[in-house]
């Protein structure tokens, strides 16, 4: 239970109980801003009915031709509020807009190889390995390779109907964080 | 521009590409050589000047080019990169205005024009450049530019109504005659309705918004679909939104929004008005045709009743909404004196609990039904919550036992029969709680959050409530144990350590603060939220004078951001621009106003003035900026609205009901507008004294009698600002003579030729009006040693010499012009002679501030660390806690107390010499 609505500028003052947790960064003005500038209709938050803010998700609409989707940027909910299904709620927001409003031929989102719980929400969603990013992550959080790559993960939207952003050995697949944008 | 030019300027633009200063520089002076007026080259040089910082310079050379009126685009270009980082944004309006004015086809220029206008918020000019743009060049864009600004114009206070009317008028007839229509995207039909809105023409905006483009818009878009629900309300339509809210509902939609749109339209009181439901204000009075009746409340309540009641047996635990929404249902038929004919109140959240007890908000989720249960209901709501055996052997039942306790601690009797005891008692309940859990996250690394982190923080509340009741210190000191502990644990728990924050500000131990507040990583927009946590007061802790400046250094880290949020916030907004976001561009105006007027950074701007004028002798006059300081506190006090944007609820409150974590740690009262305003006015007329310009005498003291924002020490030192200028004002210099400007440093009036003696005061008239002053000194060193005595609180020790301190830098600052004689100022002056010895006395009462805290900091040494150990001996004893850990926080908690101390003793022996 919690109020679904758009991410405002003004929430950059109230997202410090989800920002301060390890795993989500705090960018610039700029970083959230340009989104809200461009793609205001693919940012969200998760709301409690005491104004506490819950979660949030950033994403846009990029690529060209069959590659057009729509990507999760940033999708993070505050400790307090897991295990709600809050995710899953602005993860459906956001497919639902790139396929009804910019007609995407897939979603994607980038995930940590170690966040197996990640991994499967995301896959009980219909999200599939699309391939693997080496070092994306960076140093990581001393984990290992698991804790620096990342898994490419896209999930087909209605326009695909050859279902081209699915393949079964997407693990296998390799390619170099400085080749993906 | 013809090719030889185009190859001359190459160079100049490939070094300032690659950020070669100095080559763009000769490039340019070599091309300036042969052609000394070539606009386009001038601007290059600013450009690089501006860049190598050597602002004065660049701004020099922009004014010379200025005059020229330059308007061909490479010329305008340079120059807007220029004059931008130079704040000089004016000049941009004016320069691209003058451009357009010649240039009307030149749409580059337009639109640069167009949004240098926005930057200043000069809707006026901005929407006739909108206007003459979209009639020229004829993109849609530049309609909606110019209706954008209209609507920002008429939001405008100070625009008048009539004037209002009539553009808002215009911009609805462009829109309705406009060749395509404003539904073929989101934002633009969002500008179309809020022009709309404006005029109160709701029926059309209505009539647009429930056509078949407008609901598909609607659709997917939760912005636009709020604008229809806030329309469906103007003309009380709650039945057609209380349908639609429940068909949602029944279609799966479990926002929260939806739920609150079913609640409302089903507790809606009828308006006496038409005999339609309305709102208390009631400000819809038309109805129009097309909205229903709504049946009875009953019939309303019954309905979202048996809804909520269907959806929960339905969804079980997935979802809460059909849950809460009964909840809910029942809070509000209670408050209309309704029988809603459900279970009791108790019983539901009784319901809920049992259903949701292992999610984590699941306390959060029950407070505002627990919080409305009267004595009876409480006393079985609470007996039900004691049935549970507490039991941390699972994560969900862990997270079971912690929403228990919450939900147990949070309606404690507070009132009368709650002791420091029993709270001290249900801290180490907690403790027990929290050991036996631990093992649940064994295997997590310590970046990771343990489950059972909100243990120990339970645990340190209690303690801090148990010394909120008797002040006995062991509490405290407990408290830091079980929070360092806890940290040990689990390091990225910001909650936990950001109380800890707040512990060491009342123990006096500034230096751990800084650590533990750097350890959180705040960044970007949290220091404008986040920093009141170390920079609240912190001229209470700076160590500045003996010449430790981390203090001062946070300042400016957590100031950056004001500068960031001009240069970024600003930028964005003109992308909103050029992507035609419109339903973004008000927010972002005003989160950049609402950033650029922050409380916090006029709060950040005073301690650190505070600490820089400890820090620097004033025979170093320069380093103090005076004109600067003067300029920045003037803005100060010229905010229309000073918006408080810091985040006190960061720090989850685990008290009961009626009980703040917040308030039971805060150094003093919370300081806000009228604590920013008497201060930026004390320092404003201590500095302008100092440049010897005169101030109208006006009591400080008298306008802060009523606030509750000031300790008594800064009621004191408020004091002995007015009271210094009352001493003075005989020999202070006549407001004819203001018209002297201020300078860069102090320039004494006698030696600018002005009269410094309007009267010639006696020895004995002198000394008697400068007896409040020096009371001010005895007066801080009575309270000083009273509190030593009553074994206050460290934090309560440094706030009275720091105080004391800024008391003798107000004297020294006013004092100054007159401390040298010269002129017709004589030695023998009796004025001069009452400055010597008021002085002579400040410094003397100083040393004896030194000398107590240089004592109190020798106990801080291993004979404080045996009572510290003592006194914290039930965690080694009942909590497991291992001695040498006990020592080891014991021992950095005295040291870095130590460290404070003999800082500010030290310091205040520097700056007193």
């Amino acid at each position: 239970m919690s109020v679904l609505r758009p991410f405002r500028a003004t929430d950059l003052f109230r997202f410090n109980n989800i920002n301060l947790d390890p795993w989500t960064e705090t960018y610039s003005i700029s970083f959230y801003l340009s989104y809200l500038s461009r793609w205001p209709d693919m940012c969200y938050v998760q709301e409690a009915p005491n104004g506490r803010l819950m979660g949030y998700v950033l994403g846009k609409a990029e690529g060209v031709g069959q590659e057009f989707h729509g990507h999760v940027t940033a999708i993070t909910v505050s400790p307090q509020y897991r295990r709600l299904g809050l995710a899953r709620g602005m993860m459906h927001l956001i497919e639902q807009i790139s396929d009804e409003v910019y007609h995407a031929f897939f979603v994607d989102l980038f995930v940590r190889c170690k966040n197996q719980i990640a991994k499967t929400l995301y896959q009980s969603m219909g999200y599939s390995v699309w391939r693997r990013i080496i070092g994306y992550y960076g140093t990581g959080m001393g984990g290992g390779k698991d804790d620096e790559d990342a898994f490419d993960m896209r999930k087909p939207l209605s326009r695909d109907t050859a279902r081209r952003s699915v393949r079964t050995n997407g693990e296998s697949v390799h390619v170099s964080a400085h080749n993906v944008t | 521009m013809d090719p030889l030019e185009e190859r001359q300027l190459k160079p100049i633009y490939a070094a300032l590409e690659t950020n070669s200063l100095k080559s763009a520089l000769q490039h340019c002076n070599k091309l300036l050589k042969k052609r000394p007026n070539w606009d386009i080259v001038k601007a290059l040089k600013a450009l690089a000047l501006q860049r190598g910082l050597k602002t004065d310079e660049a701004s020099a050379l922009c004014d010379e080019i200025l005059k020229n009126k330059p308007s061909d685009e490479s010329t305008l270009l340079a120059l807007n990169l220029t004059l931008r980082p130079l704040g000089r944004h004016q000049d941009i309006v004016t320069l691209y205005g003058d451009a357009f004015n010649r240039h009307p086809d030149n749409e580059e220029i337009g639109a640069q024009a167009f949004l240098a206008m926005i930057k200043v918020r000069s809707w006026k000019t901005a929407q006739q450049v909108g206007l003459k743009l979209w009639k020229t060049v004829k993109h849609d864009r530049y309609l909606y530019w110019y209706l954008m600004s209209v609507t920002q114009q008429a939001a405008d206070p100070e625009t008048p109504e009539a004037m209002r009317k009539v553009l808002l008028n215009v911009a609805a007839r462009y829109l309705a005659t406009a060749d395509v229509p404003s539904w073929v995207a989101t934002d633009r039909f969002y500008l179309h309705i809020s022009v709309l809105l404006g005029l109160d023409d709701v029926e059309t905006a209505r009539q647009l918004i429930k056509s078949e483009k407008g609901e598909d818009l609607c659709r997917n878009s939760l912005a636009l679909e709020q604008t229809r629900a806030e329309l469906a309300k103007k003309v009380n339509d709650w039945e057609g939104e209380r349908r639609r809210a429940k068909g949602k509902i029944e279609k799966g939609d479990y926002n929260w929004t939806t739920y609150l749109a079913l609640l409302d339209s089903t507790f809606v009181a009828p308006s006496p008005a038409n005999g339609q439901a309305g709102p208390a204000d009631g400000e819809a009075e038309k109805k129009p045709e097309d909205v229903d009746e709504l049946p009875s409340i009953s019939e309303r309540i019954s309905e979202a009743q048996m809804l909520f009641s269907k959806l929960v047996e339905s969804v079980g635990r997935k979802e809460r909404a059909p849950s809460l929404g009964l909840l809910e249902l029942e809070k509000r038929a209670r408050v209309e004196k309704v029988t809603t004919g459900s279970p009791s109140l108790v019983d539901q959240a009784r319901v809920y609990l049992e259903k949701f007890s292992e999610k984590p908000s699941c306390f959060e989720d029950l407070k505002p039904y627990v919080e409305i249960l009267d004595d009876e209901e409480l006393a079985k709501w609470t007996e039900h919550l004691k049935s549970w055996t507490p039991d941390v052997t699972t994560l969900q039942a862990l997270e079971t036992t912690l929403n228990i306790q919450k939900l147990l601690r949070y309606r404690q009797a507070i009132e009368g029969d709650l002791t420091p005891e029993m709270e001290s008692e249900q801290a180490f309940a907690y403790l027990k709680l929290y050991r036996d859990a631990l093992p649940l996250g064994k295997d997590l690394r310590p970046v990771e959050l343990q489950p059972a982190d909100d243990f120990a923080f339970l645990a340190s509340q209690a303690l801090i409530g148990a010394w909120s009741l008797d002040h006995q210190l062991q509490y405290l000191l407990q408290a830091v144990c079980v929070l360092e502990y806890a940290l040990q644990k689990s390091e990225k728990a910001y909650q936990l350590r950001l109380l800890l924050i707040c512990l060491y500000r009342l123990l006096g131990a500034s230096s751990l603060c800084l650590d533990h507040y750097r350890a959180t990583n705040v960044r970007t927009v949290q220091h404008d939220t986040l920093s009141w946590l170390v920079l609240n007061r912190a001229t209470t802790f700076s160590t500045c004078a003996s010449g430790d400046i981390s203090y001062l250094t946070e300042c400016l880290e957590a100031s950056a951001i004001y500068a960031d949020n001009w240069t970024e916030t600003g930028e964005m907004i003109t992308k909103a621009f050029q992507y035609e976001k419109y339903s973004q561009i008000p927010d972002f105006l005003n989160f950049e106003e609402l950033i650029e007027n922050s409380l916090q950074r006029d709060l950040i701007r005073i301690e650190h003035l505070r600490m820089t004028l400890t820090h620097e002798l004033l025979n170093n006059v320069e380093m103090l900026g005076i004109p600067q300081e003067i300029q920045d506190l003037d803005l100060n006090l010229q905010r229309k609205s000073n918006p408080d944007n810091r985040d006190f609820s960061i720090i989850p409150n685990l008290q009961a009901v009626g009980q703040d974590i917040l308030k039971q740690t805060e150094l003093g009262p919370r300081s806000k507008v009228s604590w920013v305003n008497v201060f930026s006015k004390i320092y404003l007329r201590s500095l302008r004294g100092l440049s010897n310009v005169y101030n109208e005498p006006e009591s400080f003291s008298a306008s802060i009698k009523d606030s509750e924002e000031f300790t008594r020490a800064e009621r004191a030192v408020v004091a002995l600002s007015d009271n210094l200028l009352e001493w003075l004002a005989p020999i202070a210099a006549a407001p004819a003579e203001i018209e002297s400007k201020v300078t860069n440093g102090h320039t004494n009036g006698a030696e600018n030729g002005t009269t410094l003696f309007e009267t010639e005061p006696t020895k004995e008239v002198a000394l008697e009006a400068s007896k409040q002053v020096t009371q001010f000194f005895d007066d801080e060193w009575a309270e000083l040693q009273k509190l030593v005595q009553a074994g206050a609180l460290p934090w309560e020790l440094l706030h009275i010499a720091s105080i004391a301190l800024e008391g003798f830098v107000l004297v020294d600052l006013v004092t100054y012009p007159f401390k040298v004689p010269s002129g017709r100022a004589k030695k023998g002056d009796p004025v001069f002679q009452s400055v010597k010895i008021v002085r002579q006395h400040a410094v003397e009462t100083l040393r004896k501030f030194a000398d107590e805290l240089t004592r109190l900091s020798h106990d801080c040494g291993a004979k404080p660390l045996t009572e510290f150990e003592t006194l914290c001996d039930p965690l080694v004893k009942t909590a497991e806690f291992k001695p040498d850990f006990v020592h080891r926080v014991g021992k950095k908690l005295l040291e870095s107390r130590k460290k404070m101390m003999e800082g500010m003793a030290k310091g205040i022996v520097r700056r007193c010499t």
